[in-house]
């Protein structure tokens, strides 16, 4: 019984079945966890490696530049938005920004097809959630943190960009957008 | 109140138990599959 | 031994020590209560998230999921295995509880703590989430409950070691090892120990920062809280298979079929369940890959071979009690006469379904280091941990009421024929409900989110795709069978504590 005082002995061997559910078991275990490692290798989808801390000052520095360097023009020369939110384009294969903030993603982002960006994620309230629909592409952006994730997209369009990380009462309507062209 | 240690003796269960390792590895290599076909991302 | 603070059980020849019978009656009931306020609060959550009936305002759906949360995973839980302990160290083992003034203190410490969380979640005071991630700030007196409860809950395993002590120093049961129930409490005691310091370690300088008194980094403390927050589950885990191993033997006089196995399986738990943490983290910046990889797949994986062990050996278990039952013809003979219309049994099967062919397999998964990209923070994750912690544990913890009321409360249970039905109810809710939670996750739905339909009227709002609404359904109607299996329970056990015919 399961509640009751067990032999005196009971380190017994194991039976058949058992070595062999054993066996397969650390077996998958084995597999499962090498495979990790292995995906990092044979794989083009891994979380990044890459992170630095960042003062507020610092980032709203970094960010300021590169939406006054890029952001997109229309014929008349006129600085295009989206919601009120700048557009910007960046250069193909450059480092790109991306800030979280209640409950904004800023800017809207202009990518190109193909083409692989350094993309620099950070928070400068609260913690925010990116979540890229609908390719359900997920990561933490943090305030004191620039997390670079290395970008390449490989379809084309405008993708959404949600907040799910509980950034407090508006956190449902941090939405943002991400073009793909 | 003493117990000697069964023989294992249940068929039943260890069919249930290698369909639950199939499932289980299938789900886990589905999701990688899954995840093979979004955006690179290093 | 003073004979009079003792009865014997007529049914299991046990020495029931009656100071300890009364700790276990209160922290049983005071789960009990905790539960229904969680599950009214599971019912105003899931009732919001369901599109087609969007019930609660924005403010209030944060308040009440933050209060779900606390309630359900840190109150109902952690009363019922307190209960636990104390009947596995006391009852089990014929012994006295080592020091019933201890207990009630603890008990007191919890349930002020609990009072207090209430309190502040409801008064508008701590809308951060169970989490509570910096630098979202919560009233200091809301990390003081959290701080209380978990002092109590410490002091509770405290007494339940000392209890075991005194049993084997007053040799209270025959000479050997602990009952293997009695072991696996121990290890989830053990876990408990460091999880709770590990609470300590985050609650207690978030306590401080929220007065002011020192700075809070926000992946400092998600490191922190997840060595808290996670390794709590994993003491659910070895108490609900501790359960699993007691209900097996209460309902069909299960025996383990290899003690060796079982124990060296909980002993991995001890071992490596604390330390994989990390799988929280998989997509956070300042932890490197080299040292995710390590925490959760090493180490996790060999806590999950204990799972893997278990998932042989209590089914087994089963199998074999039942064939010497005589049902022996064919496979699966003895799974079709098994006593599922006793409530004990079919809640612990229905339980080892769940936690093992939805929650282990998607845990693992989710928890994998690449593919954690498409499930961190989505409905993916929260279906992960309904089906562990609620299809898996919580149901464990009803089956077993079912058995804890007439041998401990000494009731004969009430509405036996309700009772018949609960599990499935809830059984079958859960599945669908982390069903469909999981399989509207894979589509990016996002958790704690209240507005999925029109982003509370951002400009960039769109439209999911179609399939989405279908799993939404799924979610919506496992929900209500499950709040309908939540609320036969509690009318059942407290229904049967205040008017059930009392037992001799």
């Amino acid at each position: 019984m399961s509640i009751s005082v067990p032999d005196k002995v009971w380190w017994k061997p194991i039976d058949k079945e058992e070595k062999i559910w054993l066996f397969l078991a650390i077996i998958w275990m084995a597999i499962s966890f090498l495979w990790m490692p292995i995906y990092h290798f044979i794989g083009k989808q891994n979380p990044s490696n890459e992170s630095y801390r960042v003062t507020r000052e610092q980032w709203d520095t970094l960010t300021d530049d590169f939406i006054k360097k890029y952001q997109v023009k229309d014929a008349s020369g006129n600085l295009v938005t989206m919601n009120d939110i700048p557009v910007v384009h960046p250069p193909a294969g450059s480092d790109v920004y991306l800030e979280g903030r209640a409950w904004k993603w800023w800017p809207v982002l202009e990518l190109e097809k193909g083409k692989t960006y350094r993309v620099h994620l950070s928070a400068v309230d609260f913690q925010h959630g990116l979540s890229i629909y609908p390719l359900n592409i997920n990561y933490m952006a943090l305030p004191g943190y620039d997390y670079i994730i290395t970008m390449t997209p490989t379809t084309s369009g405008e993708f959404p960009i949600l907040c799910n990380e509980f950034c407090g009462i508006g956190h449902h309507t941090m939405v943002g957008k991400l073009i793909v062209k | 109140m003493s117990d000697n240690n069964e023989r294992f003796g249940a068929p039943g269960t260890f069919v249930l138990a290698i369909i639950f390792i199939v499932t289980f590895i299938a789900l886990y290599f589905l999701n990688y599959k899954y995840l093979a076909s979004i955006w690179e991302l290093r | 031994m003073a004979g009079q603070d003792f009865r014997t059980c007529p049914t299991t020849g046990l020495k029931v020590h009656l100071p300890a019978e009364n700790l276990i009656k209160a922290n049983a009931v005071a789960a009990v209560l905790l539960l229904l306020i969680g599950g009214i609060a599971a019912a105003g959550v899931a009732l919001t998230r369901w599109p087609a009936i969007h019930l609660l305002p924005a403010d209030w759906f944060y308040r009440i999921l933050t209060l779900h949360g606390l309630a359900m995973l840190i109150a109902w839980i952690i009363f019922f295995e307190i209960a636990a302990l104390y009947m596995g160290a006391s009852v089990l083992l014929n012994s006295r509880l080592a020091a019933p003034k201890v207990g009630w203190l603890a008990f007191l410490l919890m349930v002020v703590g609990v009072l207090l969380i209430a309190v502040m979640v409801l008064w508008g005071q701590a809308d951060v989430m169970f989490t509570s991630y910096p630098p979202l700030k919560a009233n200091p007196l809301y990390y003081l409950g959290v701080i209380l409860f978990a002092v109590g809950a410490l002091i509770g395993c405290l007494l339940f070691f000392a209890t075991l002590y005194k049993a084997r120093k007053e040799g209270t049961y025959p000479h050997g090892s602990f009952p293997l129930v009695t072991f696996g409490l121990a290890c989830a005691a053990m876990i408990a120990i460091s999880t709770l310091i590990h609470g300590a370690a985050i609650y207690i300088p978030a306590f401080l920062w929220s007065l002011g008194f020192m700075g809070m980094d926000p992946a400092a403390y998600r490191l922190v809280w997840w060595a808290l927050g996670h390794s709590s589950q994993q003491i659910n885990v070895a108490a609900m298979i501790s359960v699993w191993y007691l209900m097996g033997t209460l309902t069909v006089g299960m025996k383990p079929i290899n003690q060796k196995l079982c124990r060296t399986a909980f002993v991995l738990y001890v071992l490596f369940i604390n330390v994989a943490s990390e799988h929280h983290l998989l997509v956070d910046p300042a932890i490197s890959n080299a040292h995710k990889i390590w925490n959760t797949g090493y180490v996790m994986h060999l806590a999950v071979l204990a799972s893997m062990i278990h998932a042989l050996a209590v089914p087994a278990g089963i199998e074999v009690a039942l064939r010497k039952k005589g049902y022996t013809s064919g496979l699966f003979e003895w799974l079709k006469k098994a006593p599922w219309s006793n409530p004990g049994f079919s809640a612990t099967a229905l339980s080892i379904f769940i936690f093992g062919f939805m929650g282990g397999i998607t845990g693992v998964t989710f928890g994998s280091e690449q593919v954690n990209i498409t499930a961190h923070n989505t409905w993916r994750i929260t279906g992960h941990f309904h089906s562990t912690v609620v299809g898996g544990t919580t149901l464990a913890f009803m089956g077993a009421t079912y058995y804890i009321l007439p041998l401990i409360f000494r009731r004969e249970v009430l509405g036996m024929g309700w009772a018949k039905l609960q599990p499935w109810f809830y059984g079958i809710g859960m599945i669908l409900m982390a069903g469909g939670m999981m399989l509207a996750g894979a589509y990016g739905i996002p958790r704690r989110h209240w507005d999925i339909v029109n982003f509370g009227g951002s400009p960039f709002a769109f439209t999911w795709d179609p399939t989405v609404y279908m799993w939404l359904s799924v979610f919506g109607i496992g929900a209500l069978l499950a709040v309908v299996g939540g609320a036969i329970y509690i009318l059942v056990t407290v229904g049967t504590v205040f008017f059930g015919r009392k037992l001799e």
